[in-house]
Formats: structure tokens, C-alpha cells, sequence
């Protein structure tokens, strides 16, 4: 394996910092002025001493740089995807509805430009295929069909973390190419030269993307500070044994250990990483304390989880807290929400976590992408809350379809090395959801582990990402959504689902139910979504302060819309005003305004007094977006038997007035009145200062449409009256075909019938938490 | 069959007889390739089946519709129009090409605004309340109302991002230093006054101009594509497959 040996400097092609040389304005008006003094010409525009400015980025992008993006949209690369982001040049994509992914088809522009980006192309093989493919047109086509297609034919299955053999094998050959050093050295270039102070700001990244036995392990490995402060090359989770001897015991591990020694230990440079994706990481992200999953362990479990394991074995050690510590130092963050569905929650895999009296949270039943309610008499109790059978209200993820695809089981247990396991029988091949592959499970499972080891290990604050494979960076409005995997998911039959049949290939026809062995309705890209964003309250746009923002954790997490969430907790009671001074930007910490008192993602002091915390959420709408409906805050906490628990306690403060749909037709949210601004002051009266405990908010706009109900009812006035009822299918006459995935189809002795879905959501944003360690 | 009577015809028909049965009886003609002198046997072999493979496979027709030879072609046209662009410019040039694209390079345009935002939180009707403090005029500085805020040297893109498109379009359209409104946005109604209008800022040339250079070259490259295209297709008149 290319080992990393120096981050030695190389030639950065810096631009000088750019701030503003504008004078400063004369103080007239000084007394009215939010945010105190101008800015000096050291500093940026915005700059404002003691208090914080809110940025928006993106810190999960894919180029053709990533070796599965390229064959999804060989179009893009870093500069492109930054330019795009900028606002300062539309980006190209395939033509859609194609498969040609070497030729312009179609424009894009973002509406607002971010603020920061980080590029985040896959470490394994990373710039291989653009490298040796983009040769020449004959090499483009030859890998397109000996690679590419295989790919694409394959994306479900790679996507639900089912690498075939053939696959792995091909990763396994090509994972000690040396490309990777060359194309992480044209990345850097590329974020420095695109890097401008004050106005944008790139972070060096990759993706270390750990895919073996069907558990997704994956983790953005963001840098601090400019292209020669950063390692020379990229760690990829692929080795030449990868496929011959798959095993993810120790992937993590191996990550940490690396950027320990390669960055943390070297001076002038800082990492961290973010998690993503547990929900579709099958018990693997977040192993339980206690739980050996039939895994032969050497020492005392008890308390603990599984750590590291002797390579090439089942053996494994409990958790250390020297490990512990190492990950607790670099998974500083957590993406909330992405293309691949949000990680906070899921109905029905709350597991005994969950503290509410119903048995679930209302607020899980947002963009599900692996769903447990499979319709089944078993299923979990919650999903009959939800999936009603009112095909024309119910949640997306109550209508997916394809076993073991998008519907999975409970898991039995979770854990390293594919051994996770449904509940409902099975075996490790199957796919499985477990609670701990929510964030608000693993944090309080973190909390329990803190009483044996002194230190939660999982403890990460909170923001949201695209995970784009097409390099929109940021382009996360629900409509026009352009898919998550450039051609894979481009046009409405792709992104809302088709009719397919095992063997279309040798003529089976989905449009002839007597020729189609297994015909059954594809979900494909149903269950995406158009992703989230990261929010953070910081100095000024620069790298140093949206690094350090991102690590400390004054950060959120949105659904796409750029709602402001900001929140503050302290011993004392707030100052009456506290929500206002949250929202211009105040930093009441610093300046003493509040004491004994913790910014969002930090730590409380130790208790002050007998009482909870006092806790203030202010919440801003998007100026462009929909108005407020309520804000949750959701409690994580070890009870008085130790047990962790999470309590949503939903609508602490919510609109005064009745909440309706958005419009079937337009998709026009009706604004009636709804707050743009909710604030929750609070305090916990129900705290015990010997246990554990996080509080997070949670704030959700009233209703609007998903991306599917846009392009059903707005892109297309689809009328499922129209579908043929010999096989469920519109006719190309109609002009709606394609549009099949807007209908819940029913059939009957051979007689196929439709109702209109309408899917509605309710996009939020997700702080980062408060959080209490008991001494 | 009278026709067949015609002596001109017997005399065609008699000459292409005699043509065929020639033709038959000869060798084709020999085609020659030409070969490098100073290949090797075996190079000389693999070049020399290349070329009639090459060449039979052309005379066949096995060149059309490949789609790989089909890009293949336009990537070597397009690259033939571009070659004509000018690739070097002077100092003084970049950087009267650097002021003529003032919204790649410069710092943008920006406004010192006082704003007032009557949220739809705190006013039943915002609108109304805008009206009514616009013509009541307290709106000025000595009020103690505390959504008054002052804006500096604030861009367009950065005013939208903080209040949303419809007021930062306002206040960038606005003339004159009165106060002004109201404008909605999702947040509520503002009434606004633009204290200074702070003209574009030319960039730095040292700063920018290996980047203005790169963006300069491929737009020379472009427009020199485009005209060539356009000039191209001149020659060429469509007609619509029903």
C-alpha cells in the first residue's frame, strides 16, 4: 500500500487574503447599528467584533474525480463543482434521460450561491477512471462499457452496500494506484485558487469510504488551513485484500490511526471527520456497549463496545479509552441528513431507546430512505401510526416496495465484519437497521459507555450535506432535483420509479405483464432526496474560522432550506432578550452577557445550584423558503437505572395558528399568518445532575412539497385515472409515461388501477446539541 | 424488342461485354502503402496490417455511424476552430479585458442600508405597519424600535442571503437617499433607506491575473469555436424529418 511519508510543502498556489479594503463607515447611526462596529480593513465586511455571522456550505460533494461518480457524470470536476457554487458559472450535465455521460446536455445554476464548500471526492482510486479514461474518446468509450455500465447496472446494489464479487475484485486491483496522488494534488490546487476570503471559502476533503459486507462505514475527512498544511495523499479503505478477505473490524481504527500520525501529530495541520450514512450502516457505525456479536473478545466487555480486532480473526478487544478518546478527537461532527435520507431517526427502529409514551417520535417520519414498515403484521407498532393506508397523505417511505432494497428488517444486533443480523431471522447477508444507526441513539449510547470509559466516544456535534455525485455542490432545493447519481437518476421515470421485469435484456416487457418474470415497480431513486446543508455561526468566511466552527460545533444541520437555528444554555436564567441577541449573532458567552453557560455543541460547567438548565432555541425561516410551525427539542439522557433514553418533546413552541397542506396543484405553501421567527426559552425541571444528558433542537417549517409532489402535480399534472389498466402503465399518448411512480397502483385479477400520491414534508433543521457530562 | 435492333446500343452493350470479361480476367488494381523506413520486421508487419485493415474497413463504410470516430471527429474539429484563437495578450489588454467583466473580478457593487423589518411574528398585518411607519416617520434614527438595523458595504448576494431576493433586488433598484418601502419578503415587510451606493471595486491585476489570463484564453477559445461553427453551418440547409 503508497503509505503517506510527509506532508511536505508543496507549491500553494494561495491567493492573497482578500479582504475588504473598504473604508470604514462613520459612525452615524452607531446607535441603531446590530452587531456593533464596522469593519476594519483587516478584517472582512461582515466582520463584527464579539459576534458571529451565519454562513451556509456543503461539505459532502462528489466530481468526476470519484470513481463512481465519473461514470455517472464524467462532466465535472472540484473547479467546476466550486465555480457552480460560487453562482459564477452554470454547470454542465448529461443530457437527460441519457446515458452519455461524456457530452453536455443540459445547464444548471444554484439559486444562492454557498458560502463554503468542501469537495469531497472518494479516497479509494480517487481521479483513477478521469485519469485513464479521459485520454481519449476510445478510451473514454472502452472503459464506459468494460467498467461504467457495470456500475450503473449495478447501483442499487452498491448503493444498499452489496459490492459484487467482480466489483471488489476490480477495486481491490486498482487500490494502490498511484493516480490518486496526482489528482489530490490537482484538488488542493483547484480549493486554493478557488479559495476567496470573505466571500467563499473551500475546505481540502476527501471521502474514506469503508463499503465491505454490506455495512456502509463512511466518514468526510475535512482539513484545516491551505493546500501545504495538508497530507500530501489520501487514505482510501480499499486494499489489494479487500475483496479476497473482506473484513471492516478495524476500518475505522486504521483511519483515525492514520490522520493521527499524518496530520494531528504533525504541526500546522488540523483534521476532522464527519460521519455519514449510518442508517444504511447496518449496526456497524455504532457498535453497543456490551454487545459481542458473536465475536470472540478478549477481556471484559461489560459497559463497553467492541474495539479493535486482531486482523484476520474474530478476535476482538472491548473498547479502549485511549481509542475511545481518538475518535472522540476526529468525528467532531455528524451530517444529519443527506441524498441518502437523514440519520437522526426512523419510525419504527427506536429500539428501547426512545423515552416518549407513544413508543415513537411523530418527527421520524421525515425522508426514511431504508424503511422498516414493509406493510407486514410484525412490523413495528409505529408504523401503523404512519402508514395509515391512505395512499394519498401517507409518508414516501410507507409506499417503497422492494425487499431488501429500501425495506429491511429490524436488527437483531449490530456489529463489525457484516455480522449485524435481522431480528426476524436471517442471516449476515441480509441488511438490517439498528437504532444505534441514529444519531440520537448512538449519542445517549455514547453517554453509557462515558460511565465505564470516562469518555463518549460518539459524542459529534451536528450539520447536513448533499453527497451529490453530478458536482452541484449545494443545490439542495427540492425542485427541479436532478438526482443524486448524474445519468442514474436525471429524469422523472429514474427518480420516481418504473415497471421493470427480471429479463428485459433477452425482451421481456415491463408493458406486457405475460412477459415479465417478476414485473414488479422499481422504486430506484424514490426514497433520495435533494439533500441538506450546513449551517455555521462564526467570525468571518474564512478557512481557519469555518474549520474551527465546524470542530467546535456551533453548527446546524437543514433539509435544504436555509433556516437559522441558534441556541445557548446556562445555570442562570437568560436575559429576557436572550432570543434576539441569539439571532443577530451576539456571543453572549464571550462577552459575559451569560455565564456558567454553554454555546451550542459545547459543554455546560458543572452544575451551578440544584435546577436544570436554562435553554434558549431561536429559529429563523428561510427569507426565500416557508414559515416556522414548531420547535422540538429532543432530550438524550441516562436514567435512573442507567438505561439511555431520548425524549422528543415535540412543539415546545409552536404557531399560533392551524397548519394546513401546500396547494395539490402549484405547490404554493400557504404562509397564513406563521411565524418566520419561533423561540423556545426553558428550563429543564426534570434533570438529574448525576447522569448524562444532551438537548438538541429540532425545527420544522410547515408543510410543503417533496421533490416527488413538484414534479407530479407541478412539472406534470399526472392523472393516475389515466393508467391502463392492463398493465399499470401510461400510455406515451398520454404524455405521462414515466410518471408511473406518482401513483399508488393497485392491481386486481389483472386489472391495474391508481390514486395520485401527494408527498409532503415538513423541512427542518437540527441543532447542534447542548451537552451536560456528569463529574 | 425492337430496340434491341438499335446499333448504338448493340455497340454500348458489346463494349461493356468486352469490359467485364477483362476486368474479370485482370488483377485489381495494386494499392500501395507507404511504409517507413526505418521500422522494424516487426513493426513494419503490425503497420502494414493496421493500414489494410484501416483502409478496407473504410472502404466498407465501417466508419459511419461509430460513435467513437463520430466524437473522435468533432473533438478534431473543434480543437482545429479553436486553434485559430488568439492564445497571447499584453498586460494592458488582460486588463482592459479584466474591467470590461467587472462581475468575474471586481468586488461588487454595494450599498450602506438602514432597514426597518416589521416581522409577521410581531405585526398582525406587516405590511400595514410598514405603510404606517413610513408616513409617520418613525422611522428615524432616534427610535428605540430594535429591528432597525444598519447594513455596511453589504453586497446584492449578500443582502439576499440574509433577507431573501425580493428586498436585496429593492434596495439595489432604489434611488434616492429617502426612505423607501415597503418591500415582502418571506420574513415580513421592510421600509429602507440607502445611506451610500458604493460603486464596484476593480480588482487587484497582479492579484488575478494568472486566473483572468486562464478565463481569457478559454474564452478566446469559445468564441473562436463558436464563429467557426456558425460560419460552417452557412453551408448547410435543414430539413425536418417528419
Amino acid at each position: 500500500m503508497w503509505k503517506p511519508l510527509t506532508a511536505t510543502l508543496l507549491g500553494s498556489l494561495l491567493l492573497a487574503c482578500g479582504s475588504s479594503p473598504s473604508p470604514a463607515p462613520e459612525s452615524a447611526g452607531e446607535g441603531q447599528v446590530v452587531g456593533g462596529n464596522p469593519p476594519n480593513t483587516e478584517r472582512c465586511s461582515d466582520y463584527r467584533e464579539g459576534f458571529k455571522n451565519s454562513y451556509f456550505g456543503d461539505l459532502h460533494t462528489h466530481t468526476s474525480y470519484s470513481l463512481d461518480a465519473y461514470f455517472f457524470n464524467a462532466l465535472t470536476d472540484p473547479r467546476k463543482a466550486h465555480r457552480f457554487a460560487k453562482g459564477i458559472a452554470p454547470l454542465q450535465l448529461p443530457a437527460q434521460g441519457g446515458q452519455d455521460i461524456f457530452t453536455p446536455g443540459r445547464e444548471i445554476s444554484i439559486d444562492r450561491p454557498l458560502d463554503f464548500n468542501a469537495v469531497t471526492d472518494h479516497a479509494e482510486f480517487l481521479g483513477g477512471f478521469i485519469t485513464t479514461c479521459d485520454q481519449s474518446p476510445q478510451a473514454q468509450q472502452a472503459c464506459d462499457q468494460l467498467i461504467g455500465q457495470g456500475i450503473r447496472d449495478n447501483v442499487r446494489e452498491l448503493a444498499a452496500g452489496n459490492t459484487p464479487f467482480q466489483t471488489q475484485f476490480l477495486q481491490s486491483v486498482i487500490a494502490d494506484s498511484p493516480t490518486s496522488l496526482i489528482t489530490w494534488d490537482q484538488t488542493r490546487q483547484i480549493n486554493d485558487e478557488e479559495y476567496e476570503p470573505c466571500s467563499y471559502t473551500t475546505l481540502h476533503a476527501y471521502e474514506y469510504t469503508s463499503n465491505e459486507l454490506s455495512q456502509m462505514l463512511h466518514r468526510n475527512v475535512i482539513f484545516k488551513g491551505d493546500a501545504n498544511e495538508v497530507p500530501i495523499d489520501v487514505f482510501p479503505a480499499l486494499t489489494p485484500t479487500t475483496a479476497l478477505l473482506p473484513e471492516n473490524g478495524n476500518d475505522d481504527w486504521d483511519l483515525f490511526d492514520h490522520l493521527q500520525l499524518n496530520c494531528v501529530m504533525r504541526a500546522d495541520c488540523d483534521v476532522l471527520t464527519i460521519p455519514h450514512n449510518p442508517n444504511r450502516s447496518d449496526g456497524r457505525m455504532y457498535l453497543a456497549a456490551d454487545e459481542a456479536a458473536g465475536k470472540t473478545v478478549i477481556g471484559d466487555l461489560s459497559g463497553l463496545p467492541l474495539g479493535r480486532k486482531i486482523p484476520d480473526t474474530d478476535i476482538y478487544f472491548p473498547m479502549t479509552q485511549a481509542d475511545a478518546e481518538l475518535r472522540r478527537s476526529l468525528d467532531r461532527n455528524f451530517e444529519m441528513t443527506q441524498h441518502k435520507g437523514q440519520s437522526e431517526c426512523a419510525l419504527g427502529i427506536e429500539g428501547n431507546y426512545i423515552a416518549n409514551d407513544e413508543g415513537y417520535d411523530p418527527g421520524c417520519d421525515f425522508e426514511v430512505d431504508m424503511s422498516v414498515c414493509q406493510g407486514l403484521p410484525n412490523d413495528p407498532a409505529a408504523c401503523a401510526e404512519f402508514c395509515t393506508g391512505n395512499v394519498a397523505t401517507d409518508p414516501h417511505f410507507c409506499s417503497l416496495s422492494n425487499v431488501g432494497i429500501n425495506l429491511n428488517s429490524v436488527c437483531e444486533f449490530g456489529g463489525p465484519d457484516g455480522a449485524s443480523r435481522p431480528a426476524e431471522g436471517g442471516d449476515s447477508t441480509q441488511n438490517c437497521r439498528s437504532p444505534l444507526d441514529f444519531y440520537r441513539n448512538a449519542m445517549v449510547e455514547g453517554q453509557k459507555i462515558r460511565q465505564t470509559l470516562g469518555i463518549n466516544p460518539y459524542r459529534a456535534n451536528i450539520t447536513a450535506s448533499l453527497d451529490t455525485h453530478a458536482g452541484d455542490s449545494g443545490n439542495a432545493k427540492e425542485f427541479p432535483f436532478v438526482g443524486h447519481g448524474g445519468v442514474l437518476d436525471d429524469d422523472p421515470r429514474e427518480q420516481l420509479g418504473f415497471w421493470g421485469c427480471d429479463n428485459e435484456a433477452t425482451g421481456e416487457d415491463p408493458r406486457d405483464p405475460n412477459n415479465c418474470t417478476n414485473r414488479t415497480f422499481v422504486d430506484f431513486a424514490r426514497p433520495l432526496n435533494p439533500g441538506g446543508l450546513a449551517g455555521v455561526w462564526a467570525d468571518e468566511n474564512k478557512r481557519d474560522d469555518i474549520f474551527n466552527a465546524v470542530h467546535s460545533g456551533e453548527t446546524w444541520g437543514t433539509s435544504g432550506t436555509r433556516m437559522r437555528v441558534r441556541s445557548i444554555a446556562s445555570w442562570q436564567p437568560l436575559p429576557a432578550d436572550v432570543c434576539e441577541r441569539l439571532g443577530n449573532g451576539e456571543d453572549l458567552v464571550a462577552s459575559g452577557a451569560v455565564t456558567e453557560a454553554a454555546r451550542m455543541g459545547g459543554d455546560l460547567p458543572a452544575q451551578v445550584g440544584n435546577a436544570g438548565p436554562y435553554i434558549a432555541v431561536w429559529a429563523e425561516q428561510d427569507p426565500e423558503g416557508a414559515p416556522l410551525q414548531q420547535i422540538d427539542l429532543i432530550k438524550g439522557f441516562l436514567n435512573s437505572d442507567d438505561e439511555p433514553k431520548v425524549l422528543a418533546m415535540n412543539a415546545m413552541v409552536k404557531t399560533p395558528n392551524p397548519v394546513s397542506l401546500p396547494s395539490q396543484s402549484s405547490c404554493a405553501v400557504p404562509v397564513d399568518n406563521h411565524p418566520e421567527t419561533l423561540c423556545l426559552q426553558w428550563q429543564d425541571d426534570n434533570f438529574d445532575a448525576s447522569r448524562d444528558a444532551y438537548w438538541y433542537p429540532r425545527v420544522r417549517e410547515v408543510p410543503s412539497c417533496r421533490w416527488s409532489a413538484y414534479s407530479c402535480n407541478v412539472e406534470k399534472a399526472v392523472d393516475c385515472g389515466q393508467l391502463d389498466p392492463n398493465n399499470g402503465m401510461f400510455s406515451d399518448a398520454s404524455g405521462m409515461h414515466g410518471y408511473e411512480g406518482c401513483c399508488a397502483i393497485s392491481e386486481n385479477s389483472g386489472n391495474f388501477s391508481g390514486v395520485n400520491r401527494f408527498d409532503t414534508i415538513e423541512e427542518r433543521a437540527w441543532g447542534s446539541p447542548i451537552w451536560y457530562e456528569s463529574p | 424488342m425492337k430496340w434491341l435492333k438499335d446499333p448504338l446500343l448493340q455497340f454500348l452493350l458489346l463494349g461493356a461485354l468486352i469490359f467485364a470479361v477483362y476486368s474479370w480476367q485482370q488483377p485489381a488494381p495494386i494499392k500501395q502503402i507507404r511504409v517507413p523506413a526505418e521500422l522494424d520486421a516487426a513493426a513494419r508487419e503490425q503497420f502494414i496490417n493496421e493500414a489494410v485493415l484501416i483502409r478496407e474497413a473504410r472502404k466498407l463504410g465501417l466508419d459511419q455511424n461509430d460513435s467513437i470516430i463520430n466524437r473522435q471527429l468533432q473533438q478534431k474539429m473543434r480543437s482545429l476552430l479553436e486553434a485559430v484563437a488568439q492564445m497571447q495578450i499584453n498586460d494592458r489588454d488582460l486588463a482592459d479585458w479584466i474591467t470590461r467583466h467587472p462581475e468575474r473580478y471586481s468586488q461588487s457593487p454595494r450599498v450602506d442600508v438602514v432597514h426597518r423589518l416589521f416581522r409577521r411574528s410581531q405585526h398582525p398585518n406587516a405590511e400595514k405597519a410598514a405603510k404606517a411607519a413610513l408616513a409617520a416617520d418613525v422611522h428615524q434614527p432616534n427610535n428605540t424600535e430594535t429591528d432597525i438595523e444598519q447594513l455596511f458595504n453589504i453586497s446584492q448576494g449578500d443582502l439576499r442571503k440574509r433577507y431573501g431576493e425580493s428586498f436585496a433586488d429593492a434596495v439595489f433598484a432604489a434611488a434616492g437617499p429617502h426612505w423607501q418601502g415597503p418591500v415582502s419578503s418571506g420574513l415580513g415587510s421592510h421600509i429602507f433607506q440607502v445611506i451610500e451606493q458604493h460603486a464596484a471595486v476593480p480588482a487587484d491585476f497582479e492579484k488575478i491575473k494568472q486566473r483572468a489570463l486562464t478565463d481569457w484564453r478559454a474564452e478566446q477559445e469559445t468564441a473562436a469555436f463558436i464563429a467557426g461553427l456558425a460560419e460552417l453551418r452557412k453551408a448547410y440547409e435543414l430539413i425536418i424529418n417528419d
